[in-house]
């Protein structure tokens, strides 16, 4: 197993909110190879986010904690890592991309400034070089005058060009994993074509692995290698990329992909999934989707399906039971 | 042709003032940069563009919600824009909106029953017994129940929300619907519940829709004509199947080709624009595009581009499809 | 779902939000504390005059200056002879008429000048918050003490001389409110919907600014009460020989090196009221509104 890069096994997550406790995540399996782009899918409340945030060591202490499973990054279990420890593994190790630049991005710091915080922690380099290194990755994110940029403050930027210094930041010290939160969500069209180009290029320069988290199935068909699709802290699907658009088993995966406008006739009544995404606290016994599944039958209600696997196709529901129903 | 429009929209420009201190000249912001187009019975009109483009503040002023800075907006022949107010808020029960934010757009004190009451209160349409009524049906056709009458709108998901307030500006029977980004804050497995929504109730109806969005496969699905706009301008106008077949101006194309791929296989063969959209506020010379796009000529920097018929019913603004002689003489003489 | 079944709905959420209050109160300990406190003032001052052991204007001098715990007097006498514990209980009352008197009377004042500023803007807006700037740069009790002096003394005129310095916080702070609800965009859809300008003031904004005023009226009766001690204890405000914490302060002040319980327990209730009042508030404000919750 050694070209595996990052394992995530059974992993449960409990939230303490004001009115008690809630899941965001139950049993979440996957494993992610070296060089792969992973597409994690899912809609909000499916608890994408919240793993991605857990594989940083990013969830706040006193209202979260990990009640199950491990996390295993090139073979050692994270989970149980000190606050030291995950600083010495952020930013050097594993980098993040975020939604919005312009909130992650500090009002009050240059962008030399910034992107030279890394390099101060985790590498040893004089000033002159940390200030090349810093040039030459944001000439490689497609920044002009990056000479210049350095002196100014993001609000001096456009939103694309701030996510590309999110990018150059998250790329400084070459990390062997890139988890990237809806990096083009809050972007415009022509900008998201722009970035989504620029991150394939930087991912096969650098020779990186990917974990990236979107609700656009369009952006996974660009992007992802495979797929791990989410539906209410669980994951229902987990798919090479073309078998899951040709031949997807669950029917949330199923639905998603009828309900897109490219896939119905013009004007004609789209195929939709009916109900609501679930609240965490309405979650129960059986199957999450069940109360939206146009399939579901009496074992649904009752059991949390396990996974079924056909080779590397993953899906947790009954339907896919080897000896039917 | 001409009787067909239920709206039209002439030369409508929208401008704001930025002050920039004591002694600084102001700003002028051009949100909308006399634009033209008209909308007609019972088709949905569709603006497309990035943020920034102008499209929201298009519908808004045309609605009144803003004022315009020029330009008339006809609205069953008579000009929106020049009535006086009160008349404005009478005719609001023919004309209305629904807004992206489904969290935003809904009072969070009123509770569902209040807010469906109130444009027929404000109105003065039915008995009390009939309003009632009336908001029960509403809420059944939108695929809600009498059971939420009395809920306040914080305890509905974000495509029920959605469904409230398309249920608040169906319930007058309007004629024309502005429709502001109506699903691109809701989840993927919920979009396509209200755009069948909408669908419906604009045939049940008989509703004529202006459908603002950045969402293209939407757009394609839902519309039967769109108009583009850049930086405050209209760049091209056509019917939906043909501009999706054959856009003409390079934004447009660029626009259409940037739109995520629905199946890993497919190709698309992809302009890339490079840079970022200029500053409305300090917006290029000649033709607005011309910084971004792979086509320009040096004429594309000093003259702007007017709005030429490329096809049936099918307008653009692009010196790719003008003679450029004449214009350039054109415009000397204008200058 | 019929006429009754909604009926019943109704009182089920009035009940459960009653529990919700008390269920939210329960997990802070701050919050319960203050609403203590807030119990006990109240029920002092309705029942205190049954409560107290002894008259509070019963002064026979013969007993002055008893330090607490002799002959039946807990905390002791005043250089009258009367007994402290009882004038204390009484004077609850005042503190808490004047603190909610006044909230009610500054938040009204202030609630109607900030939203005319905030709602209607322009050349209104300019000058009410120019008399707003203008009054908050005058100290605080400086300002009551001045207003009190014009208008005189005694409960009603102390309330309306604190009312007239401190209505300018509810203007500044409703206005701001105001200014961003008027942004919001279900205001922006009662306008599309053709509700008049009036109507949108009273079913959209006023609602929505009740909460604010209520934390920041919980907020200010705290900084009432000690502004009418301190009003007091410079023999402005409430005059003796009626109990009230200022004025007990104010003539245990000479008294200060030789009998210490004199202005010791009165000084003691203020704070303790004032902490918890600001105990409630705070809380309040972090449940109701965790947006303002400071980090």
């Amino acid at each position: 197993m050694t070209d595996v890069l990052l394992e995530i096994k059974n992993l449960g997550i409990e939230f303490k909110t004001g009115e008690g406790t809630v899941q965001p995540i139950r049993g979440v399996d996957f494993f992610l190879k070296k060089g792969e782009t992973l597409g994690v899918v899912g809609e909000s409340g499916s608890g994408k986010s919240v793993t991605s945030l857990t594989v940083l060591g990013l969830l706040p202490e006193k209202t979260s904690k990990i009640v199950s499973g491990s996390i295993h990054f090139e073979d050692e279990e994270i989970t149980h890592y000190s606050d030291r420890q995950y600083r010495k593994l952020r930013g050097n190790d594993i980098s993040m991309i975020f939604q919005e630049p312009m909130t992650s991005l500090n009002p009050v710091f240059t962008i030399g400034e910034q992107l030279s915080e890394p390099l101060k922690r985790h590498k040893k380099m004089s000033k002159k070089q940390r200030e090349k290194a810093i040039v030459d990755v944001l000439k490689q994110v497609g920044i002009p005058r990056a000479e210049q940029i350095i002196d100014e403050y993001p609000h001096q930027l456009s939103g694309g060009m701030r996510q590309r210094v999110m990018i150059s930041l998250a790329l400084l010290c070459e990390p062997k994993l890139l988890i990237c939160d809806e990096p083009t969500t809050a972007l415009d069209v022509t900008i998201q074509a722009q970035i989504l180009k620029l991150m394939k290029q930087v991912k096969q320069d650098k020779d990186m692995s990917m974990l990236f988290i979107t609700h656009d199935l369009g952006v996974v068909a660009e992007m992802c290698d495979r797929v791990v699709v989410m539906y209410a802290g669980e994951i229902v699907e987990v798919a090479e990329i073309n078998e899951l658009f040709d031949n997807p088993l669950h029917p949330y995966t199923k639905g998603l992909l009828a309900s897109l406008p490219t896939n119905n006739d013009r004007k004609s009544k789209l195929y939709s999934i009916k109900g609501q995404v679930p609240r965490p606290n309405e979650i129960g016994e059986g199957c999450a989707f069940a109360n939206r599944c146009p399939f579901a039958f009496d074992k649904c209600y009752a059991k949390t399906p396990p996974a079924f696997s056909e080779g590397d196709h993953l899906s947790k529901c009954w339907l896919q039971q080897p000896e039917g129903r | 042709m001409e009787d067909n429009n239920l709206v039209e929209i002439k030369n409508l420009k929208k401008y704001y003032e930025i002050s920039r201190g004591l002694f600084k000249s102001k700003l002028i912001v051009k949100a909308v940069d006399d634009i033209s187009f008209s909308i007609r019975t019972g088709e949905t009109f569709a603006l497309v563009g990035e943020s920034g483009c102008g499209k929201s503040t298009t519908g808004k002023t045309l609605l009144r919600l803003t004022d315009a800075t020029a330009g008339e907006v006809k609205y069953k022949g008579e000009n929106i824009l020049s009535l006086p107010y009160d008349k404005v808020r009478s005719l609001r029960s023919e004309l209305q909106m629904v807004f992206q934010d489904p969290y935003a757009s809904l009072n969070p004190k009123m509770t569902i029953k209040q807010i469906l009451m109130e444009p027929l209160r404000v109105h003065n349409k039915f008995t009390p017994e009939e309003r009632m009524q009336k908001i029960v049906d509403i809420l059944e056709i939108v695929g809600l129940s009498k059971a939420h009458l009395n809920r306040y709108p914080s305890e509905f998901s974000g495509g029920q929300r959605q469904r409230i307030g398309i249920a608040r500006a169906v319930i007058l029977n309007p004629d024309f619907i502005v429709a502001d980004e109506p699903v691109s804050a809701l989840d993927v497995s919920v979009q396509s519940q209200v755009i069948n929504l909408l669908l419906r109730l604009q045939k049940e109806f008989g509703l004529t829709y202006l459908f603002i969005s950045h969402d293209l496969s939407v757009v394609e699905h839902m519309t039967d004509r769109v108009a583009v706009m850049y930086l405050g301008k209209i760049v091209e106008t056509a019917a939906t199947e043909e501009l999706f077949a054959d856009p003409k101006h390079p934004y447009t194309q660029a626009l259409i080709s940037a739109v995520p791929v629905s199946h890993p296989s497919e190709e698309r063969e992809r302009i890339v624009l490079t840079g970022d959209v200029p500053n409305p506020a300090n917006p290029p010379s000649g033709c607005s595009f011309h910084t971004r796009c792979p086509f320009a000529m040096d004429i594309c920097k000093t003259i702007e581009p007017k709005l030429k018929q490329v096809g049936n019913d099918h307008i653009a603004s692009c010196h790719l499809y003008t003679e450029h002689k004449e214009e350039k003489e054109d415009a000397i003489i204008h200058s | 779902m019929n006429a009754t079944e909604v009926m019943d709905d109704q009182i089920n959420k009035k009940t459960s939000k009653v529990k919700n209050f008390f269920r939210k109160l329960s997990r802070s300990w701050t919050g319960m504390l203050g609403f203590g406190i807030i119990v006990l003032l109240l029920f002092l001052s309705i029942f205190g005059e049954w409560i107290a052991p002894y008259d509070p204007m019963d002064a026979p001098l013969s007993k002055g200056l008893l330090p607490p715990m002799t002959d039946g007097h807990i905390l002791g006498t005043d250089q009258l002879g009367r007994d402290i514990l009882s004038r204390i209980i009484v004077g609850a009352r005042v503190s808490v008429i004047i603190g909610v008197a006044t909230a009610v009377l500054a938040g009204l004042i202030g609630t109607i000048v900030g939203v005319i500023a905030g709602y209607f803007r322009g050349w209104v807006d300019v000058v009410l918050m120019r008399i707003v700037d203008v009054t908050l740069s005058f100290p605080f009790i400086l300002l009551v003490l001045v207003i009190n002096a014009i208008i005189g003394t005694g409960l009603t005129n102390i309330i309306i001389s604190l009312a007239v310095a401190g209505w300018v916080i509810f203007a500044r702070v409703i206005r701001s409110e105001v200014l961003a609800l008027r942004e919001k965009e279900f205001i922006t859809a009662a306008i599309a919907t053709g509700v008049s300008k009036f109507e949108i003031l009273v079913r959209h904004i006023l609602p929505n600014i009740f909460t604010p005023i209520i934390i920041l009226a919980s907020l200010q009766i705290g900084t009432y009460i000690i502004a009418e001690a301190s009003v007091s204890f410079l023999g402005f405000g409430v005059q003796p020989p009626e109990p009230a914490w200022g004025n007990m302060l104010n003539e245990g002040k000479d008294y200060i090196f030789s009998s210490w319980w004199l202005i010791t327990f009165p000084g003691i209730a203020i704070i303790i009221t004032a902490l918890g009042v600001n105990f409630f508030g705070d809380w309040l404000r972090d449940t109701l509104d965790p947006d303002l919750k400071g980090e």
